[in-house]
C-alpha cells in the first residue's frame, strides 16, 4: 500500500512538473453558446469589452512609463495637443491648429475649448505648461522631449512651445506628450498621481489591482463623442497559453502584444470561434556585434554565416518580416543601395580564416525571454557551423537593461520600436556613441556627425539623403545582423467591430463596439 | 521510545554489522550479513524493478556515445520541426531517397528540428551528474557537521542544529533558487546551490544516529581501551551510521532529480543548448497542444527516473532495516 501511494505520488510530481507553468484547465461553464464574458440576453448589445496585456505596468504616471505598450495603454486616458493617426499623420487632439515660426524655433498651439478633465476640471493653457514642461524634465520621455526648452502661456486657449534647436521631427514625437491636470497634480503626491492617473481622454480609471487588473470606464462627456464600450477591463495575463485559452473559453475579448506568441496565434487561426488579424509590426530586431570587441572583418563573416529565414522561422514560427535595415518604404532613409549579406557559410568560413577568427568564442548576452532563448540557441546552432562557438549568456530581463550599457559581451541582440515618421530619433538612439540604447557601440566620427546634422536639419529630403548615406555606413561595416520586423498579431472575438492588427499596437478602445 | 529515533517514529538502525567485535565467526558473520541484505532486497519486487530500470538508465547513459551520434544533439533543422515519432520530414525523405543514412526520431523532434531521443539519452548525464554529485557532496558535508554536532555536542551541537534549523525553514525549491540567482546559471553553480539546500536534512539524520551510537557499551569500551577520539569516530561511530545516510541518500537521490529539472524549467539551471530534461520540459511548452509527444518524453524521463530512484531507496530501507518488514 506505501509503495503503491509512493508510485502514485512519484506521477502526481513528475506530471506537476510537466504541467508546472502551463495554462490551468478551466473549469467548464455552461453551454458552448455562452463564453463568460457574454452577460446579457441575447439580442442586448453588450458595452463591455475584456481585453488581456501581458505585463503589469509599474507606474500610471503618463510621463514616465518605460515601455512603448505602457504609452499606448495610457493613450486611452489621457489625450496629447496632438496625435498620430493609423497612416502616421498627425492629426489634431486638444490642439486645434498649430503654426510653426519661420525658423522652425517656436510652435504656437490653439487649445480646444470645453475640455473637461474626468474629475470636471477645466482643460486650459496651465495644464499645457505644466505638462510640457514635465514632459520635457522626465528623463523616461527624453527620446521625445529632446528638443523642447519651454513653454509660454499666451492666453488661456494658446500657448507657444519654444525649442532649443530647429527640429524638423518635433510635431512626430509630441504625442508622447499626455497633457496632465495642474490642478490635480500640484495637489496630491507623485505616488498619487501614478496610480489614479486623470486625463481628458476618451476612458476614466476607475481601479487598479497590481497584477490581476486594471478596469476603466468610458468618459461620456469626451469632446469627440462617448465610446461605444462603458467598461474595459484589462487582465494580465503573462504566460501565452494561459492567454490564449482565456480567450477560446470567452473570459477574454481581445489579446495582443506579449501575451499573443507566433504558437498561440497560429494556434488561435485554427480556432474558427476567434477572429485573428496581423500586419507588419514597427518593432525591428538585431543581432548586435559588440564593435569595440569584434573587428569588422569577423563581423562581416559572421554576417554570412546567420540564416536569417531560418532564425524567422525558428524564433516566430516564419511571421517576422525579414529585412536589411530597421525601415521600411517611405521612411527617410529607406533604400536597397545597401551592402547585403546573403547566407553563405562557405563565404563566412573564407572570411574567418583570412581574419584569423576560426574556432573563436563568443559569449551572447541577452534577457532571458522565451524567443530570446530560441534566437540564441539558433544563432549558436548556426554559427557552429562555420567553427565559430557561441556561449549563452541570459541574464533577468531587467538586469538586462540595467548591464548592456557597460559593453561587458562579444554579441547581444536588440529591438526597437522604430518610429514610422521619424528616422532621428531611432537612428541617433541606436547609432549615434552618446544614443542611449547603442548596442552594438557604434562610435563612428562621421556617423555621428551625419545624425547631428540630420537632427537639426528641417528639409525632408535632405535627411533622407542622410540617413541612406548612414545605413550604407552601417551595413558596409557590419555593426548588426539586422533580422525582421517582428509581426504586430491580434486575436479578437469575431463580434468586436472596428478591430484590426495595429502596427504600433496603439489600440485606441474607442473605436470600438460591439 | 526513543526520543532521538529516525524517522517517524521508527527505531533507529541497531548499530552492529561488521564493526561487532564477535571473535572467531567474524569473517563468516560479515559474509552472511551482507548476503541477507541483498537477498531481502530481492525478495522486494517493486524494488528490483526501480533497479532494473535504473541499470537500463545508467547503463544507456554511458554508452550512449556507442548507438548515438552526439552531434546529432544539438543539431538544429528547420525543415524537421515539430515531426511526430516515426515520421520524416520531406527534407529527410528526399535523402533516404538518395540511399543517405538518416536517423528514424523515435520520439519526434522538438521545436528547433532535434531529435529528441537523442536529447533524452543525454539529457540523462546531466541528470544524473547533477543528482549524484550533489548527494555526494551534501552527504559528506551532513557527516562531518552530523557527527562534529553529535558526538562532541556541547557549544558545537547548538550552533551547529540551529543553523539547520533556520536552513530547513526554507523550502528546498525556493532557497535553491535563490542561490543560483545569487551564483549565476550553469551546472556547478546548480550542483552547489542543491547541494547546500540538501546538506541540512542529512546532518540532521547523521546526528540522530551519532547520538544514539555514541551512547553504546562498545563505544564505551573502546573509551575504556585508551582509544583515542579520532579512532572512536572513524572507526565506530562513522561505520555504524552508514545505513540511516545511504538510505537518506537514495530516497533524495529522486528528489534531487526533480529540483534540478525544476530549476532547469525556470532557466535557472543548466545552460541551453545542454539537453536537461527540465529545460526540454519548458521548450516544448508552447508547442504542447499540437505536439505533445515534446512534452512527454522529457517528462516521462523525468518520472521514470524519479519513480525508480524511490522505489530502490525503499527497497534499501526496508531490507537495511529486517524489523521494518516482519
Amino acid at each position: 500500500m506505501k509503495r503503491l501511494l509512493a508510485l502514485a505520488l512519484a506521477l502526481a510530481m513528475a506530471l506537476s512538473l510537466a504541467a508546472c507553468g502551463g495554462p490551468d484547465t478551466p473549469a467548464e461553464t455552461g453551454g458552448e453558446t455562452t463564453p463568460g464574458a457574454e452577460t446579457g440576453a441575447p439580442g442586448e448589445t453588450r458595452e463591455d469589452l475584456t481585453v488581456i496585456l501581458g505585463a503589469d505596468f509599474t507606474t500610471l504616471d503618463p510621463q514616465k512609463l518605460p515601455a512603448v505598450a505602457d504609452i499606448n495603454f495610457c493613450s486611452n486616458i489621457f489625450d496629447g495637443l496632438v496625435a498620430l493617426n493609423e497612416d502616421n499623420e498627425v492629426v489634431p487632439k486638444l490642439a486645434t491648429s498649430w503654426e510653426p515660426s519661420e525658423d522652425g524655433l517656436h510652435y504656437t498651439f490653439h487649445l480646444r475649448e470645453g475640455v473637461k478633465f474626468h474629475n470636471g476640471n477645466d482643460f486650459t493653457a496651465d495644464d499645457v505648461k505644466l505638462s510640457v514642461e514635465r514632459f520635457r524634465d522626465q528623463s523616461w520621455m527624453q527620446f521625445a522631449s529632446f528638443a523642447v526648452d519651454s513653454c509660454d502661456i499666451v492666453d488661456d486657449y494658446t500657448v507657444t512651445i519654444n525649442l532649443k534647436y530647429a527640429y524638423g521631427n518635433f510635431i512626430n514625437m509630441l504625442w508622447y506628450c499626455a497633457i496632465i491636470d495642474s490642478d490635480y497634480y500640484n495637489s496630491v503626491s507623485e505616488e498619487e498621481f501614478a496610480r489614479n492617473p486623470v486625463g481628458t481622454g476618451p476612458f476614466k480609471f476607475v481601479e487598479w489591482t497590481p497584477a490581476q487588473h486594471i478596469t476603466l470606464a468610458a468618459n461620456e462627456d469626451y469632446w469627440d463623442g462617448a465610446p461605444a464600450m462603458k467598461t474595459i477591463t484589462f487582465n494580465f495575463i503573462p504566460d501565452v497559453n494561459t492567454a490564449l485559452i482565456a480567450m477560446e473559453t470567452g473570459q477574454a475579448d481581445m489579446v495582443f502584444g506579449t501575451a499573443l506568441s507566433a504558437t498561440t496565434f497560429l494556434q488561435a487561426q485554427e480556432n474558427e470561434e476567434l477572429a485573428t488579424d496581423s500586419t507588419v509590426g514597427n518593432s525591428f530586431y538585431f543581432i548586435n556585434f559588440n564593435s569595440d570587441r569584434i573587428p569588422k572583418e569577423v563581423r562581416q563573416a559572421l554576417s554570412y554565416a546567420v540564416d536569417r529565414e531560418v532564425i524567422n522561422v525558428m524564433v516566430n514560427e516564419g511571421t517576422g518580416y525579414v529585412g536589411d535595415i530597421p525601415l521600411v518604404e517611405g521612411q527617410e532613409g529607406y533604400t536597397t543601395d545597401i551592402t547585403t549579406y546573403e547566407y553563405d557559410p562557405d563565404k563566412a568560413k573564407e572570411l574567418l580564416a583570412a581574419a584569423g577568427a576560426e574556432g573563436m568564442t563568443f559569449t551572447f548576452f541577452y534577457g532571458e525571454s522565451a524567443d530570446n532563448t530560441k534566437l540564441g540557441q539558433t544563432l549558436q546552432s548556426q554559427l557552429s557551423a562555420v567553427g565559430v562557438n557561441v556561449e549563452l549568456q541570459p541574464v533577468e530581463s531587467g538586469t538586462w537593461w540595467a548591464t548592456f550599457g557597460d559593453g561587458d559581451y562579444d554579441i547581444s541582440r536588440g529591438g526597437y520600436p522604430m518610429e514610422a515618421a521619424n528616422t532621428d530619433s531611432c537612428y541617433y538612439d541606436m547609432f549615434h556613441s552618446t544614443g542611449t540604447f547603442n548596442v552594438s557601440r557604434v562610435h563612428d566620427a562621421e556617423i555621428d556627425a551625419l545624425l547631428d546634422e540630420a537632427r537639426v536639419e528641417l528639409d525632408s529630403e535632405r535627411r533622407n539623403e542622410i540617413y541612406i548615406q548612414v545605413n550604407q555606413m552601417l551595413t558596409e561595416e557590419a555593426y548588426f545582423i539586422p533580422l525582421y520586423f517582428s509581426a504586430s498579431m491580434l486575436v479578437y472575438d469575431p463580434a468586436l467591430q472596428g478591430a484590426h492588427a495595429v502596427s504600433t499596437q496603439n489600440y485606441q478602445y474607442k473605436d470600438l463596439s460591439w | 521510545m526513543n526520543p532521538l529515533s529516525y524517522k517517524s517514529g521508527k527505531p533507529p538502525i541497531p548499530p552492529g554489522g561488521p564493526t561487532l567485535p564477535i571473535p572467531d565467526e567474524g569473517e563468516e558473520f560479515i559474509a552472511r550479513e551482507r548476503f541477507a541484505f541483498w537477498r531481502r532486497f530481492c525478495e522486494n519486487k517493486t524494488a528490483v524493478f526501480g533497479l532494473v530500470v535504473l541499470a537500463i538508465i545508467i547503463l544507456a547513459t554511458l554508452t550512449a556515445d556507442l548507438f548515438l551520434d552526439a552531434d546529432l544533439v544539438n543539431l538544429q533543422d528547420a525543415y524537421s520541426r515539430g515531426l511526430a515519432p516515426f515520421m520524416h520530414s520531406d527534407k529527410e525523405l528526399e535523402r533516404i531517397a538518395a540511399g543517405e543514412q538518416v536517423i528514424t526520431h523515435i520520439l519526434g523532434t522538438d521545436g528547433f528540428g532535434r531529435d529528441i531521443f537523442t536529447r533524452i539519452v543525454f539529457g540523462a548525464r546531466s541528470s544524473l551528474t547533477i543528482a549524484f554529485v550533489t548527494i555526494a557532496i551534501s552527504c559528506a558535508a551532513g557527516l562531518i557537521l552530523g557527527v562534529g554536532a553529535g558526538y562532541f555536542g556541547g557549544v558545537l551541537d547548538t550552533v551547529v542544529m540551529r543553523i539547520v534549523d533556520v536552513f530547513m525553514c526554507l523550502p528546498p525549491l525556493l532557497f535553491s533558487l535563490s542561490i543560483v540567482a545569487a551564483l549565476g546559471n550553469g551546472m556547478w553553480n546548480l550542483i552547489l546551490a542543491v547541494s547546500i539546500t540538501m546538506t541540512p536534512f542529512f546532518t540532521r539524520v547523521v546526528r540522530a544516529t551519532v547520538l544514539s551510537v555514541a551512547s553504546m557499551d562498545y563505544i564505551e569500551a573502546a573509551r575504556a581501551n585508551g582509544a583515542t577520539q579520532l579512532h572512536i569516530v572513524l572507526r565506530h561511530i562513522i561505520p555504524n551510521c552508514l545505513g540511516p545516510i545511504i538510505v537518506e541518500a537514495t530516497i533524495s537521490l529522486s528528489a534531487m532529480i526533480m529540483i534540478a529539472a525544476g530549476l532547469s524549467f525556470i532557466g535557472m539551471g543548466v545552460l541551453p543548448p545542454s539537453p536537461e530534461w527540465g529545460a526540454m520540459l519548458n521548450d516544448s511548452r508552447e508547442f504542447m497542444r499540437d505536439a505533445p509527444w515534446m512534452v512527454l518524453a522529457p517528462g516521462l524521463a523525468i518520472m521514470l527516473t524519479a519513480l525508480s530512484f524511490n522505489l530502490v531507496g525503499d527497497g534499501v530501507r526496508d531490507a537495511l532495516d529486517p524489523r521494518l518488514k516482519k
